[in-house]
């Protein structure tokens, strides 16, 4: 027998609040974020697990809210831009690595984005965060001043300052 | 706004386009509930509960939907969650893929098992894109039976599936009302959206006329959105690939053997290419990587011209 199925709604809300259907399916948008913050594919996926056992504890109260992906992406960043001291004590990825990977078919960075690697590794996490948020997902300086937990003149500076950055290391200054 | 120049704005673009191609390792998009390790152990066992209570509660109302609608038991049992949560892509994943040049024509829509989508009338290429989890296969098709696509078995990883229909289908499907119906097991969650060029067709026509006589193709003409590799060809001689391509970015060809690289540094107006690559040093395979923008599209077929007589 085959049944009518309706649309999720465009606002994206489901209406089944369950944790199944609301936060386990954010993991992949959580994985991305936390990937362009960090970039190490280990922290990233600590980063989505982290946020996930979060929600899972605290479901009693996410559940209620009006917007729990806003709660998610919090979480999330902010994992990910308390994670520099654990980062540091360990080195960053060694870059070979991702150079390695051009010799794949699949998925190869051309030069560009290998520079853009090289300079991006030299932004802070927060600088990394307010960029991604700001220029990439296209929240607005209050929406990432409230995901950093900082005022927006400070997301305003990180975003300024990591973009005089990246221009300084891939030579456009 | 970013101040941002448009050199630092096409390569940031770039970078993270490119790590949003990354799929994620399954570890990282599935949810195993914690069982032990508990700091705060009473506080924790009363949230334990009320999670699993909420989780339950949506896998009984979720069951109980699903026995209105099959007159069937649910799929799962109510009385916990379950270990490990498989998933789909979020909506941007799954609708990312799609050229910024079409419209939907079905929202993205979830469900699972057996459904029937609600009806609309193709007026161009047509983008079919789903994902599903569970175990069992998946079937996307018409009513009609004049376009479908299937996937034998539903990873849950997250992998998007996609067909394109062009404008040139055939049987005709253009239109005329379209009904597109899912066949899945129960247990198969799935996802799907529909987008539709519109009447104008947004690629330059690489029809067979726009190929020199006695072209004779080892690559049939394929279509793609964003990054993907093309059908493994032995050429046996010079070899031409033939490609269009609409969007916002670049497409950037390139051959395994690293004979070849041809970049098309925009496609916003419809751009047209055909490329020669010389005959291969080497007898082996061939598999030609088309890397374009996720909302670039393109289309490309390669053919080889017989040998001059002497």
């Amino acid at each position: 027998m085959i049944a009518a199925v309706s649309a999720i709604s465009p606002s994206g809300a489901l209406p089944d609040r369950a944790f199944e259907a609301v936060a386990v399916p954010d993991a992949r948008r959580l994985y991305t974020l936390a990937l362009s913050i960090l970039r190490d594919e280990g922290e990233a996926e600590d980063a989505v697990q982290e946020t996930l056992l979060k929600a899972w504890r605290s479901w009693d109260s996410v559940s209620g809210m009006e917007k729990p992906a806003a709660w998610l992406t919090r979480v999330c960043v902010n994992h990910c831009i308390s994670r520099r001291r654990t980062l540091r004590s360990r080195g960053w990825p060694p870059l070979t690595l991702y150079e390695d990977a051009t010799s794949a078919t699949l998925g190869r960075p051309g030069v560009d984005t290998i520079d853009m690697e090289r300079a991006y590794r030299r932004l802070s996490l927060k600088q990394r965060a307010a960029i991604t948020l700001n220029y990439r997902h296209g929240y607005s300086v209050d929406e990432c001043a409230a995901f950093m937990g900082c005022r927006p003149g400070t997301v305003r500076t990180h975003v300024a300052r990591g973009l005089a950055t990246l221009r300084k290391e891939l030579g456009d200054a | 706004m970013l101040d941002i120049d448009s050199r630092l704005d096409t390569r940031l673009q770039s970078f993270y386009e490119h790590i949003e191609g990354q799929s994620p390792p399954r570890s990282a998009t599935s949810f195993e509930a914690p069982v032990g390790h508990r700091r705060r152990r009473t506080l924790n066992v009363i949230a334990a509960v009320a999670g699993v209570a909420v989780v339950a509660a949506g896998v009984g109302v979720f069951g109980a939907e699903l026995a209105g609608h099959h007159g069937a038991k649910p799929p799962a049992p109510a009385g916990r969650p379950p270990d490990t949560f498989r998933l789909l892509p979020p909506a941007s994943q799954i609708t990312a893929g799609l050229p910024s040049v079409t419209h939907m024509v079905i929202h993205l829509t979830r469900g699972a098992g057996s459904a029937l989508l609600p009806t609309f009338t193709p007026e161009g290429i047509l983008f079919i894109v789903f994902s599903c989890s569970g175990s069992g296969a998946i079937n996307v098709h018409s009513t009609n039976n004049l376009v479908g696509s299937s996937v034998p078995g539903c990873s849950g990883t997250g992998v998007v599936y996609g067909s394109t229909v062009p404008l040139n289908y055939t049987p005709a499907i253009h239109g005329k009302p379209l009904s597109l119906e899912i066949t899945a097991g129960p247990s198969v969650t799935w996802e799907v959206a529909v987008a539709d060029s519109g009447p104008v067709p947004p690629l330059p026509s690489l029809g067979a006329t726009t190929r020199p006589a006695g072209a004779h193709v080892v690559v049939p003409m394929t279509y793609g959105v964003g990054t993907s590799s093309l059908e493994t060809l032995f050429p046996t001689g010079p070899y031409y690939v033939q490609y269009a391509c609409t969007g916002t970015g670049a497409v950037d060809i390139s051959a395994s053997d690293g004979s070849t690289n041809w970049v098309t540094q925009n496609c916003a107006n419809g751009a047209i290419r055909t490329q020669v690559a010389a005959k291969p040093t080497s007898s082996g395979p061939i598999n030609l990587t088309v890397e374009a923008a996720p909302r670039t599209l393109w289309e490309a077929v390669i053919y080889e011209l017989p040998s001059p007589k002497s």
